[in-house]
């Protein structure tokens, strides 16, 4: 396998990159995506239970995505993906383990990745793992990695888990979640409905905001969807920090003008919408039962 | 502008556009367009169509189809099939082979024993996926039948009948701009325009919520036993989608809306003009197994 500059030398870069004032995301990805790659190939184990490693991996990047994931391809790609190593240990005719390793280029995509669609939380593996009828699915530092063991048997689910313990073993980092989830209230949060992203149109998870991208979200944005349970009410948050104060601004004159009739709060559907802006920040109560509610959500987020 | 039958002249041209143009089109667009002038889809359900594998019976989906067929068409048995098919047909069955939820042998097989039964020469049928532009029966056919099942998809929202024609385009991923919002642009392909005689969106274990590289996992499958068809792709998966939306609904106890939306579905309606997507103007004709229809 691939073996690039060490962490000494990533380590080196990011901080010349910092000292001469570079946009932080594109070097932070392209920094990491340089950053030495674990021999999955290598040192994977070749046989887990009854299921045998093939000879060799398929390897993809951001151009052959769709030959492997066509019409999934969009989602990681969104999140920054940078390059796959999937498996398929397999013990006959249509009984495999398919492994999915996808670097995301960073904390911050692979965080991402994970957590989208995920709908429990643990940490069985890796920072973060999910399980749930055969599928396995985890990321720790950079990368976004699912074991899918299917259909589920028992020796298979912990084939699933000896494999995806394997992997985690091999990334040796850690990587900070996104920073802004720092910034979510913690009163009634629900934990596993954290969802971060950088394109407009993950931003319908809970509440369908809009189509098109009013907020202005894109790959400079960092945007957290949560979900909330109080007693006698729930509510979504979701949270967006721009590069700059106009960029907020703007993303909020959008938001007003397109979705709440020029107001700053204003009922939609069954739920009321409120935004404030607070610096480069954009805070934005979805789907609450009042006005009243949403004024208070508001005034959590400093 | 109403005409006699109630049927707006746009609704007519919104058929026609959908199926093709001709003479014996029209007369199934008349078929599948009730006295209310609403576009007609069939629901058809059995509970009995799962093995103890959960694979489909292709016996109970064959009776399925045909009675879909008749209450589609208005006629029984192979008569009604064979008011959108004759045997100078040369017909293409477009599957879809995703290994963790394909359209099934069972609906492949038999819905090619309706075509042969029709009086199609067998080498004139041919089921296929990805290969379709390579297929020499597709290339020279005359006739399509749309056969897939509904799941949630990573970036359309659901894998629909619409998006089922994506392989005809040489450059499929040329379609997935703003989660594949113009996915019903391919059926203006000429190898796939006017075509298609009858869609066929296959809700027996339907996949209402997707996550990982696979999009797959079992836990967000459940038993549907149904099919949906009709002339109407839009419509059809309009009515698949609202099943879809109202399962999320009830396994996560609230409103989820899914991410990204599919919205190709209304727009194949307002911007591409290809049928029918407003529940409003769908009529659903129920048939069958009726608990826990989510519809």
């Amino acid at each position: 396998m691939l073996n690039a500059p060490t962490t000494v030398v990533r380590s080196v870069m990011l901080r010349l990159a910092a000292a001469v004032g570079l946009a932080l995301i594109p070097v932070h990805t392209s920094a990491l995506a340089a950053d030495a790659r674990p021999d999955f190939a290598g040192k994977l184990p070749a046989h887990v239970g009854e299921w045998k490693k093939p000879t060799k991996p398929a390897l993809y990047d951001r151009k052959t995505l769709y030959d492997y994931i066509d019409g999934g391809a969009e989602l990681y790609l969104a999140f920054g993906f940078v390059g796959a190593v999937t498996f398929e240990y397999t013990a006959g005719k249509d009984d495999e383990i398919k492994v999915d390793i996808f670097d995301m280029g960073s904390p911050r995509g692979a965080f991402g990745a994970f957590a989208h669609g995920r709908e429990s939380i643990a940490a069985e593996v890796g920072q973060g793992s999910e399980y749930g009828g055969g599928l396995l699915t985890f990321w720790k530092y950079r990368w976004f990695i699912s074991v899918l063991g299917y259909p589920e048997t028992e020796s298979k689910r912990k084939a699933v888990y000896e494999l995806a313990r394997a992997i985690a073993a091999l990334i040796s980092e850690t990587g900070s979640s996104p920073v802004i989830l720092g910034a979510l209230p913690r009163p009634g949060l629900v934990e596993a409905s954290v969802r971060t992203f950088h394109h407009h149109l993950l931003q319908n998870d809970y509440v369908t905001i809009s189509y098109e991208n009013p907020l202005g979200i894109d790959e400079r944005t960092e945007a957290v969807l949560a979900r909330y349970v109080r007693p006698g009410e729930r509510h979504v948050l979701m949270l967006v920090d721009y590069p700059t104060e106009a960029d907020a601004k703007k993303g909020q004159r959008g938001l007003t003008e397109s979705v709440l009739g020029s107001a700053t709060v204003a009922k939609k559907g069954d739920g009321w919408v409120g935004v404030k802006r607070s610096g480069k920040r954009l805070v934005i109560a979805l789907d609450a039962p009042s006005r009243q509610i949403v004024d208070h959500v508001l005034s959590e987020v400093p | 502008m109403k005409a006699k039958n109630g049927i707006t002249r746009r609704q007519f041209n919104l058929s026609i556009t959908a199926l093709g143009g001709t003479a014996l089109l029209s007369r199934r667009v008349l078929a599948a367009i009730t006295a209310v002038g609403k576009t007609k889809v069939i629901l058809v359900r059995d509970a009995t169509v799962l093995d103890e594998k959960g694979k489909p019976k292709q016996n109970v989906v064959l009776k399925m189809l045909d009675d879909a067929v008749a209450a589609l068409t208005g006629k029984k048995g192979l008569d009604g099939w064979k008011t959108f098919l004759g045997p100078k047909d040369v017909v293409g069955i477009k599957t879809n082979r995703w290994t963790y939820l394909p359209t099934t042998e069972a609906v492949e097989l038999a819905l090619k024993q309706r075509v042969l039964d029709v009086g199609v020469k067998a080498q004139d049928v041919a089921i296929d996926d990805h290969g379709v532009l390579d297929n020499p029966v597709f290339q020279r056919a005359t006739a399509l039948i749309n056969a897939r099942p509904m799941r949630a998809h990573h970036w359309s929202g659901v894998g629909s009948l619409i998006k089922n024609y994506i392989m005809f385009s040489p450059n499929p991923s040329s379609w997935h701009d703003d989660s594949c919002a113009d996915l019903a642009g391919v059926w203006s392909l000429p190898i796939v325009k006017g075509k298609t005689r009858l869609n066929v969106l296959v809700m027996l274990t339907p996949q209402f919520h997707g996550v990982g590289p696979q999009n797959f996992n079992p836990k967000y499958v459940w038993g549907y036993y149904g099919l949906i068809i009709g002339f109407d792709p839009v419509a059809c998966d309009s009515v698949g989608l609202r099943i879809i939306e109202a399962k999320r609904r009830v396994f996560f106890g609230e409103e989820r809306p899914l991410a990204p939306p599919a919205k190709h579905i209304t727009l194949a309606d307002t911007q591409h003009h290809l049928g029918t997507a407003d529940p409003s103007k769908i009529e659903i004709v129920r048939i069958g197994y009726d608990r826990d229809s989510l519809i």
